[in-house]
C-alpha cells in the first residue's frame, strides 16, 4: 500500500448552486498512517464533508488534493476511478445489496477497479475471518445481524487495499465488543500507512482517533464552524 | 473489465431483480408472438406467393434464332455470364437432333448440347466412353426412350451414338424443353446455339438484363430471333412484394410501441426500487457509463430471451395452423427489433438511475 495524503482547502459546498452554504472556508489535513474523527452535531455537515472529500459532490470553491494533485476538478469518469481504485467507503447502514450473497458484497467493487473478482477472493475471506464474519460466503445479508452486516461493509471496503478508507458512523449501531475489533482493523489500515477518516458521535472513538475535527453549531446562524483538535 | 465478469455481472443483476426481469421478458415474448401469429402470418403468406410466382420464371429471358446463324454461337454465354452483378446464371443450347434408343423400341427425343451454366452449376463436359459422347437425359427422356436402368446408348439419324449415363433434374423455367438428352460442352467454341436461357438475380433487374442480352445480340437479324420475356410477371411480382405485409406493417410499429412503453414503465419503477442501490454503486466507484451499460445490457439479454422465445411460440403457432411460415430473415428481423426497441426503452431510466445522488441515496436520517 502507498501512502497517501488527503487535503481539504478552503472548501465551500451548498447544494443549490445559488442556495445557503453547507460547507464554508473548511480546511482539513489527513496525512497518511493517521486515524481522523469528524465529531459535531447532527445537520453540521458531517456527512456532507466525507462525501466531499470522496469526490462525490461538485465545490462551491476550494480544492480537494490528494497526493499533491488537485482531483476534486477531474472529470466523473476520472473521480469514479479514483474512488474505485483508492478510496475505501463504510457507510451508516452497511449499504450491503440485499440480492448478493455476502462473498459478492465484499467483491462488489472489484467490477468498478475493472479486475476479476476472483482475483480478490482469498483477501475477502482472509478479511472476513479476521473480523470475524462466522457465516457462509453464499448467505444474503437479510439474514444477518447489523453488526455483521457492518463488518462485511468494511471487508467490502478494505477488500481492495485502500490508501483513503472513509467511515461514516461505523460503530453507531454495534455491539462494544464488535465496535472494537471495526476500530481494530481501521486502526492496522492507518498503520499501514492509509488515511482513516471517521464520522463519528460517539466521544470514545473521537478520543481513539489521532487528530479530532469538531464541528460546532453557531446559535445565531446554525452555521458550522470547524474546529481542529 | 474482463467480459466474462461483465457478463456475470449482466446475469446476477436479472437474476436478482425477478419481478422486472419477468415483466419485461413476458411483455417481449408476448409482443413478439403476437407480431408472428399476425404480421408474421402475412409475410409467410406474402413469401408463399411471390415464390410460387418465381418459380414459374419471372427472371428469365428466352432467347431463339429460327435459323441458325454463326454470331449466334456459345461465346455469347461466356459474354453474358460476365454481368455477374444483374445475371445469375446463362444456358445455351445447340441445335436439336432426334435420338432413339439403340436397344429399339421406345419414342425418339430431343437432344442437344448445353453450355454455360445449369441449375446454379457450371456445366461440366462428360469424357467420352469408347469414342461415345456422354449425355445427361431428363426422367421423362429416358422413360420416352425406354432405357433401362435410366442408361444406355441412343443414336441420332446420322448414325451417331451418344452414352446416356446419368439423369438430370432442369429447373422449373427451362421444363418447357423436357423431355431431352443433354450433352455438357464448353463454352469455349464457337459452335451454332438454338436457344439461350438468362435467369436475372431478381424479378426488379429484369429489363436491365433484357437491354443487356438485347444489346449482345446486335450482330444479328432481329427477324432470325424471337425473345421470350416474362416481364409482364416481373411486373406483376414486383407490385406484390410488400402488397401484402404493408397493411400489417402499422400493426407491427403499434406493438413495438406499445411494448417499448411497457418496458420503459417497468425498467423506470425498477430504477426507482433500486436507486441506493446505484446511488451505492456510484459511491463505491461506478461510473455513470457503466451503470447505464450495465442496466442495458440486463434489458438487452432479457429482452433478447423474450424475443427468441416470443418468436418459438409464434412460429409453433404458425407451424400447428398450417400457416406459412416467415423466412429467417423475417424473423431476425422480428427478434432484433425488440432487442433494439426494449434497449432504446430502457435508456432514459438507466440515464436517471446513473445520475442518482449517493449523498442524497444513502443517507440514513
Amino acid at each position: 500500500m502507498t501512502d497517501a495524503h488527503l487535503v481539504a482547502d478552503q472548501v465551500d459546498f451548498g447544494y443549490t448552486p445559488r442556495g445557503p452554504l453547507v460547507v464554508q472556508d473548511w480546511s482539513a489535513d489527513f496525512p497518511a498512517g493517521s486515524v481522523s474523527s469528524i465529531t459535531g452535531p447532527s445537520g453540521c455537515g458531517k456527512s456532507t464533508r466525507i462525501y466531499l472529500l470522496a469526490l462525490m459532490l461538485k465545490l462551491r470553491a476550494g480544492a480537494v488534493v490528494l497526493d499533491g494533485q488537485r482531483v476534486d476538478n477531474l472529470s466523473d469518469a476520472e473521480r469514479a476511478k479514483i474512488r474505485a481504485r483508492r478510496f475505501g467507503f463504510v457507510f451508516q447502514d452497511a449499504a450491503l445489496d440485499p440480492t448478493r450473497t455476502v462473498m459478492a458484497n465484499v467483491l462488489e467493487t472489484a467490477l468498478y477497479r475493472g479486475i476479476d473478482p476472483s482475483t480478490l477472493k482469498s483477501r475477502a475471506v482472509h478479511l472476513l475471518t479476521a473480523m470475524g464474519v462466522d457465516v457462509p460466503p453464499e448467505r444474503l445479508p437479510g439474514q444477518l445481524s447489523g453488526g455483521q452486516a457492518q463488518r462485511i461493509a468494511l471487508c467490502r471496503a478494505l477488500v481492495g487495499s485502500p490508501t483513503v478508507i472513509f467511515a461514516d458512523e461505523p460503530t453507531g449501531n454495534l455491539d462494544p465488543g464488535t465496535a472494537d475489533t471495526v476500530l481494530t482493523m481501521l486502526r492496522e489500515q492507518a498503520d499501514q500507512g492509509a488515511v482513516v477518516i471517521v464520522i463519528t458521535h460517539d466521544q470514545r472513538v473521537a478520543a481513539w482517533s489521532d487528530s479530532q475535527h469538531i464541528l460546532k453549531t453557531k446559535t445565531s446562524s446554525e452555521r458550522c464552524l470547524s474546529l481542529h483538535g | 473489465m474482463p467480459f466474462t465478469s461483465w457478463l456475470k455481472e449482466v446475469v446476477a443483476s436479472a437474476k436478482s431483480q425477478r419481478v422486472s426481469t419477468l415483466m419485461t421478458l413476458l411483455v417481449v415474448l408476448g409482443s413478439a408472438a403476437v407480431v408472428l401469429i399476425t404480421a408474421g402470418r402475412s409475410a409467410g403468406a406474402e413469401a408463399a406467393v411471390l415464390a410460387d410466382i418465381d418459380a414459374v420464371g419471372t427472371r428469365t429471358v428466352t432467347v431463339r434464332i429460327t435459323t441458325p446463324q454463326d454470331e449466334f454461337n456459345a461465346t455469347l454465354v461466356d459474354q453474358l455470364s460476365t454481368y455477374e452483378d444483374v445475371i445469375e446464371e446463362v444456358t445455351g443450347f445447340g441445335p436439336i437432333a432426334d435420338v432413339t434408343s439403340t436397344g429399339g423400341g421406345g419414342t425418339p427425343v430431343a437432344m442437344r448440347t448445353v453450355y454455360g451454366s445449369l441449375a446454379g452449376s457450371p456445366v461440366t463436359p462428360l469424357a467420352p466412353v469408347a469414342g461415345s459422347p456422354q449425355a445427361l437425359a431428363t426422367t421423362d427422356a429416358i422413360e420416352a426412350m425406354g432405357l433401362l436402368a435410366g442408361r444406355g446408348s441412343v443414336v441420332d439419324s446420322q448414325g451417331t451414338e451418344t452414352l446416356v449415363s446419368g439423369h438430370i433434374v432442369l429447373p422449373e423455367h427451362l421444363s418447357f424443353i423436357e423431355p431431352v438428352v443433354l450433352v455438357p460442352k464448353e463454352t469455349n467454341s464457337t459452335v451454332r446455339l438454338s436457344m439461350v436461357t438468362v435467369v436475372a438475380d431478381q424479378p426488379a433487374n429484369l429489363p436491365l438484363v433484357i437491354e443487356l442480352v438485347t444489346d449482345s445480340l446486335s450482330g444479328i437479324d432481329p427477324g432470325n430471333l424471337t425473345l421470350g420475356t416474362s416481364e409482364q410477371l416481373a411486373e406483376l411480382r414486383v407490385a406484390l412484394d410488400g402488397q401484402l405485409t404493408r397493411q400489417s406493417h402499422s400493426l407491427v410499429l403499434g406493438i413495438l410501441i406499445a411494448s417499448a412503453f411497457a418496458i420503459l414503465v417497468n425498467v423506470w419503477s425498477l430504477a426507482l426500487m433500486r436507486r441506493k442501490d446505484f446511488g451505492r454503486r456510484r459511491a463505491l466507484g461506478a461510473t455513470r457509463t457503466m451503470i447505464m451499460a450495465l442496466m442495458s445490457a440486463q434489458i438487452a439479454l432479457v429482452s433478447a430471451v423474450g424475443a427468441a422465445g416470443g418468436t418459438a411460440v409464434g412460429v409453433a403457432v404458425l407451424a400447428a395452423t398450417g400457416d406459412p411460415l416467415p423466412t429467417f430473415t423475417y424473423l431476425f428481423a422480428v427478434v432484433s427489433s425488440f432487442i433494439v426497441t426494449a434497449t432504446t426503452a430502457a435508456v432514459a431510466p438507466a440515464s436517471w438511475a446513473a445520475s442518482r445522488d449517493p449523498l442524497a441515496e444513502l443517507r440514513v436520517p
